[in-house]
């Protein structure tokens, strides 16, 4: 028996609302286990620390783009024209306590927010979780990775530094590159010419509220639907299409998610405080005429940074008009990729013709026609990745630019192809491996009473024990733990190498000129206060 | 509770856990308070929090049911007569068959969409022409602080950022100033008097995606873009020669004054910065 004061707690709310039957349901409530099915989770707490950590970099952040002169604690800027903006970036970093952590912690969740947003993903698209009933989810996660990349890149522009605002000027261009209706796009949105003095303003209202809103209520239709419609599950003894396997929300449940959003938050603020993440006091402010080299966006962004870098230098003369070669990379792609994510599910059910429901996910090896397409299109986008770093690849592999553009040219047409055709070979010979006949147990007693889809039947098989019955011991915790650290740390590491290496470097080639601002200069990590 | 010597050890080592936990979370207040060094504090609420996770990890997987348990997943599709019951409800008051009273309520929707997303148009001013370069001819070249620039000043293989004087904040101002070693430049036809003495001065504005071109290669008398590595040949009217920019940096006609003042003697070869639909 619980405590008196929660039996009396419950009983009071209870008399007055009636919440007994929705609190055994949801109580009772089964989420089935596996370490993949917590990657949505991890992206859904990097949500919350993000909300968290911004808001207390709103009690110091000023969206101004105002200009003043800094005559504050960091005296390799003293003298600096810059923005207000960019001001109190540097104060909170420099001079408020803990504000650093926090901005740190804020940077780094919403790298890692972006990284477990798209490994979720990914584990949605290759197991088939977006068919019947689950189309609808598939939209909205599709719907909250764009609003989620846009959040990240407006935050990534408010604090006004050299790189920022650089990103902000390409994202200018990108829109001027819209044919016939351009001009109009790019000034509205800026509220001028750029540099404009409202475009901070009404970034950070993006950015702290529209967008964040946005995402809060579809994230909250997200959950709402895996509630009613309850989790997919691998096939395994016992589950079926019409009975779900795992463990109870409370407390089991309750337990390992809470464990995994203090261990998300450990693990982003060991980050925050150890691992130096845009140290804008490097950069000095925007200037239009300054940049350094070695300057690359947040990984997120960095397939649209590395399509523009690889796309050649085609202009079209149509009638009197011109197409910039800006706007195949930096319009097209991304409207064609998101598109394409939106349409996916539509399309495969069109080509296969598959229109029941499944609560029962497949193995991506059963479906290598899925799986090949899938590996093929990441790999594309892994290229041109890559390619958003082109000149520090060059540099650190000690050799010029034109043999690493020119390469990474030719991967992105060779390699999708080559991964899709490898990927869809080791598919089918690990299905087919998996349909030997002698390898087939017995059904299990479990099954009797709901025969599964025939056309899944082989691959459920191997995962069954011969009698059935009793189900499989679970997998030590340890190695449950070994697992899941392993997918967190993996999606850390991924956070970890493209996190943008901009300290300035040497130039490749040596080149002479620039003037960027404190690109030399000695600084460390908030220190001798 | 604890019964068996597994689930003993279990709690205890679930109570450790939770123990340094709260010491590194005292720990962390400490250090913000006392010193408030970044490291440390990270480490110390980072570490605390990392060992709360393993403690309700473990927690769920020692101590509490691990099932199986199963229930049914629900049928979502709803009985034939419910549905009759929704639809004949929606029906009420013959709502579906005013055709005519559902329309116009549409097109009001559309009217009233309409009108609010056209109040957008205030989010700018009407779009000035993005040709627009404050380079005419006569105006001195000046370095951003707004001090001129003097050809005397401007050693063989130098590179300059300048403005056009009393514009340094415009952002389709900055161009580069390189001085050249006599005899190296192939002027494009119609530009040979646009260098004079070895001074030839491009647009900063990269023609990819206007980025400044911020990056000079003395040896090879390139100018590079940063931000996505278009190139440009300072011998041949800045021509692209690698990366992606579809066309040339727009060069300025220099004239050299007999003080050494640096002059534009006449306006840009182009518009500045990335094309766009109305680019000629």
């Amino acid at each position: 028996m619980p405590a008196r004061t929660i039996r009396e707690l419950n009983a009071a709310i209870d008399s007055r609302v009636g919440t007994q039957k929705f609190l055994k349901n949801a109580l009772d409530h089964i989420f089935p286990d596996n370490w993949s099915f917590m990657l949505g989770e991890l992206a859904m707490y990097c949500f919350l620390i993000l909300v968290l950590s911004g808001i207390y970099l709103t009690f110091f952040f000023d969206p101004s783009d105002s200009e003043v002169v800094y005559r504050g604690s960091y005296l390799p800027l003293h003298g600096q024209t810059m923005s207000l903006a960019y001001q109190s970036t540097l104060h909170l970093s420099l001079d408020v306590r803990a504000g650093l952590l926090f901005r740190q912690l804020h940077h780094w969740s919403a790298d890692v927010f972006l990284a477990a947003i798209v490994a979720h993903l990914c584990r949605i698209f290759f197991t088939g979780a977006f068919r019947r009933p689950r189309e609808i989810n598939w939209l909205i996660g599709v719907t909250l990775l764009i609003l989620s990349i846009f959040n990240g890149f407006s935050g990534y522009s408010l604090p006004g530094d050299l790189l920022s605002g650089a990103g902000l000027r390409i994202a200018y261009s990108i829109a001027e590159s819209v044919p016939v209706v351009g001009n109009w796009i790019a000034t509205l949105f800026v509220g001028g010419q750029f540099p404009s003095d409202q475009l901070t303003h009404r970034l950070y209202i993006a950015h702290v509220f529209l967008v964040p809103l946005l995402i809060f209520g579809l994230l909250g239709l997200h959950l709402a639907l895996i509630w009613r419609q309850k989790h997919t599950q691998f096939a395994g003894v016992g589950r079926s299409e019409r009975r779900l396997v795992g463990s109870q929300l409370w407390p089991t449940y309750t337990a390992r998610s809470l464990g995994l959003f203090a261990g998300t938050a450990g693990v982003l603020v060991l980050l925050a405080g150890l691992a130096q993440i845009n140290p804008i006091w490097l950069y000095g402010p925007y200037k239009p005429e300054s940049m350094s080299s070695n300057s690359q966006p947040d990984w997120y962004v960095g397939w649209m940074e590395g399509a523009l870098r690889l796309f050649p230098g085609w202009r079209l003369h149509l009638f009197g008009y011109t197409v910039s070669e800006v706007f195949w990379p930096a319009v097209v792609l991304p409207l064609a990729t998101f598109a394409a994510l939106y349409a996916y599910p539509f399309v495969e059910r069109r080509l296969t013709n598959d229109l029941v429901s499944h609560n029962l996910l497949d193995r991506p090896r059963d479906r290598p026609g899925r799986t090949a397409f899938g590996a093929g299109a990441l790999s594309f986008y892994m290229v041109l990745l890559i390619a958003g770093a082109q000149d520090t690849l060059a540099h650190i592999l000690g050799t010029t630019q034109p043999p690493v553009m020119l390469t990474l040219r030719g991967m992105t047409l060779a390699v999708p192809p080559l991964v899709a055709l490898v990927t869809w070979k080791v598919c089918r010979d690990l299905s087919a491996a998996g349909r030997l006949p002698d390898t087939e147990p017995p059904q299990g007693p479990n099954d009797a009473a709901s025969p599964p889809p025939a056309r899944y039947l082989p691959a459920r098989a191997r995962y069954e024990t011969a009698d059935g019955a009793e189900a499989p011991a679970p997998a030590s915790p340890l190695r449950r733990g070994g697992a899941a650290l392993l997918g967190l740390s993996g999606a850390f590491a991924a956070g970890w190498f493209t996190r943008r290496s901009r300290t300035a470097r040497r130039p490749n080639g040596a080149p002479g000129g620039g003037r960027d601002v404190g690109r030399d200069r000695a600084a460390s990590q908030k220190r001798g206060r | 509770m604890s019964t068996t010597t597994e689930e003993r050890r279990a709690d205890r080592m679930i109570r450790a856990l939770f123990a340094v936990a709260i010491l590194a979370a005292v720990g962390f207040s400490f250090i913000y308070w006392y010193d408030d060094d970044t490291q440390l504090e990270g480490a110390f609420l980072g570490g605390g929090l990392v060992a709360l996770a393993v403690g309700l990890i473990v927690w769920s997987h020692r101590l509490m049911p691990e099932g199986p348990f199963e229930e049914e997943y629900p049928d979502l599709r709803s009985p034939a007569r419910t549905e009759a019951e929704v639809l004949s409800s929606l029906e009420r008051g013959g709502v579906g068959r005013r055709k005519m009273l559902i329309g116009s309520l549409g097109a009001f929707g559309v009217a009233v969409a309409g009108g609010v997303v056209s109040t957008l148009r205030s989010m700018g001013p009407t779009p000035v022409s993005l040709a627009y370069s404050p380079w005419t001819r006569g105006l001195k070249l000046v370095t951003s602080d707004g001090t001129a620039v003097n050809a005397s000043e401007v050693p063989v293989d130098s590179i300059v950022s300048v403005f056009p004087a009393g514009f340094t904040n415009s952002p389709q101002a900055p161009a580069v100033l390189i001085r050249l070693p006599p005899g190296l430049n192939h002027p494009l036809p119609g530009r040979s008097t646009w260098a004079p003495q070895g001074f030839i001065c491009y647009s900063k504005v990269c023609s990819h995606a206007g980025c400044p071109v911020n990056l000079y290669n003395r040896t090879a008398y390139e100018l590079q873009c940063p931000c996505h590595q278009s190139t440009f040949d300072v011998l041949r009217g800045a021509r692209p020669v690698f990366g992606p920019a579809g066309g040339p940096l727009p060069q300025l006609p220099l004239r050299v004054e007999a003080d050494g003042t640096l002059l534009a003697d006449g306006p840009l070869s182009g518009p500045p910065g990335p094309v766009f639909w109305h680019h000629s």
